[in-house]
């Protein structure tokens, strides 16, 4: 399904292959596989069994799973396994790690998803979570205060519910905002539900973004050639993007997220096409209020907000509205952006790191922030098989060289 | 750089009535707080107990507000003249 674009993380041939790696590990630890996680820690989404951040690196307790996609929300973890089961932890409020229960948890535990289905695909919102099993089932749990859960009546929910999807139609793609939500169904229709003040709804009420949207609501993409194959949440904003590599966009526009001057318009309310330009996307991922593509020859393009260094290239100001190239870089294979930070693996496994470093979200050794993109130099021993960000945290799994 | 993060208007805040402050999301996992009672005091900065950032909180001071209760004076018959 997402074979062109994926939201978070990393391409599906990364995750194929890695799948494929892992069935052959009884344990990660013995086969040189590890998980590791650093930067914010207050509800111990690193999964290291405390609290304190974490400057660098650090281990997150070997188990016999192995790893095919791991994501973050404001201060939770979601971590697929290569049987697809699910392992979350952090912070748990709202019930978002869908544990039948509100208390935070510091280890990562498996979840039970209704009917045991393979989870294909998980994404965090600020305190919500939303999964894709491999039937085309769309579940959600934690908080609903903005209607995000995408069902109308309830409160919040801490166990994975199913959310009703429009004409029972199989989910392909979905993407978690701060308190909005965007999905594309396998026949390419794209719905938004949540926080819709900013207009990341994509749709328009008495001429004005509704304040929220409590169910799966239709946006009209504009007539295109292709079909809506993946999409991608900020904060306020969000994207589609088809088969065809045409990008639309919409929300807020303050740092130049929606590809607009921010001096001229401050939100695009309905989705509109992203400017011509002279790359083709086939990884795209959002921080809070920028954005990060990978082209098909593995090089990156930033765009949005840029004060903390999220952008990894000089740029006039607090924000550039114009995807432009992070030069002086290898070939990249996969991207993965936190809230207003990022992380991308090269097409040798290693990883770089850039962007606000409070925290030691890069995983530096410090906390300051990183304006142009580097290795992380505590895991130049590692071979990356695939990484995620949350918010302010960051996690990488992969086997150590020898 | 600004010294705030963001500016942010109040309706965007999340209001707990329990501990009657306001909350926003911030971008390191915890949430930026003020209190009603800051609001009503005129102060406009949320903070993060976690992290350095702050933000300038949209609201009219006004909304906030709570003057001093005055005892209604008591009510005096009019002699009719």
């Amino acid at each position: 399904m997402n074979n062109h674009v994926t939201s978070v993380n990393f391409t599906q041939s990364a995750s194929d292959s890695m799948a494929t790696d892992c069935k052959l590990a009884v344990g990660w630890a013995r086969h040189g596989c590890k998980l590791s996680s650093w930067g914010a820690n207050s509800y111990g989404q690193l999964g290291q069994g405390h609290t304190e951040d974490k400057l660098l690196p650090g281990e997150i307790t070997p188990t016999d799973i192995g790893i095919r996609s791991i994501t973050g929300g404001g201060g939770h973890t979601l971590a697929i396994d290569d049987e697809g089961d699910l392992y979350v932890c952090g912070s748990n409020n709202k019930g978002q790690l869908g544990l039948g229960h509100t208390h935070d948890i510091t280890t990562l535990t498996k979840v039970k998803v209704p009917g045991d289905n393979a989870v294909t695909k998980a994404t965090g919102g600020w305190d919500f979570t939303f999964i894709i099993t491999d039937r085309g089932e769309l579940f959600s749990m934690g908080s609903n205060a903005f209607g995000q859960l995408g069902m109308p009546g309830a409160n919040q929910v801490s166990l994975p519910t199913k959310v009703q999807v429009p004409k029972d139609e199989k989910v392909a793609d979905v993407a978690a905002g701060l308190r909005h939500v965007v999905m594309v169904t396998d026949s390419g229709n794209v719905y938004c539900w949540g926080a819709g003040r900013k207009g990341q709804c994509g749709v328009l009420a008495d001429n004005k973004p509704p304040a929220k949207l409590t169910s799966p609501t239709p946006v009209t993409i504009p007539e295109t050639a292709g079909c809506v194959c993946s999409v991608v949440a900020g904060s306020h904003h969000s994207v589609a993007v088809t088969n065809d590599d045409q990008m639309y966009v919409w929300g807020c526009n303050k740092y130049g997220q929606c590809l607009q001057d921010p001096s001229h318009c401050s939100s695009v309310p309905t989705p509109t096409p992203a400017p011509p330009r002279d790359w083709t996307p086939t990884h795209l991922s959002s921080g809070w209020t920028h954005l990060l593509a990978r082209t098909a020859g593995g090089k990156l393009y930033s765009w949005g907000r840029g004060d903390y260094g999220q952008l990894g290239r000089p740029c006039d100001g607090s924000c550039d509205h114009v995807p432009t190239l992070i030069p002086g870089l290898p070939s990249f294979q996969s991207i993965s952006c936190g809230s207003e930070h990022n992380l991308a693996v090269s097409d040798e496994g290693s990883v770089f790191s850039w962007g606000w470093n409070e925290h030691g979200i890069c995983g530096t050794g410090n906390e300051v922030n990183v304006f142009k993109t580097q290795q992380v130099a505590a895991l130049s021993k590692l071979k990356v098989k695939c990484l995620g960000c949350g918010n302010g945290h960051s996690l990488v799994y992969g086997s150590e060289i020898t | 750089m600004s010294v705030y993060h963001d500016e942010i208007e109040i309706e965007d805040f999340e209001y707990d009535e329990d501990n009657e402050t306001y909350y926003y999301p911030c971008p390191c996992g915890d949430r930026f707080e003020i209190t009603k009672e800051d609001l009503e005091n005129g102060e406009e900065v949320a903070t993060c107990p976690s992290c350095s950032l702050m933000l300038k909180v949209i609201y009219d001071v006004e909304d906030f507000m709570v003057g001093e209760e005055v005892v209604a004076p008591p009510k005096v018959e009019l002699e009719k003249v």
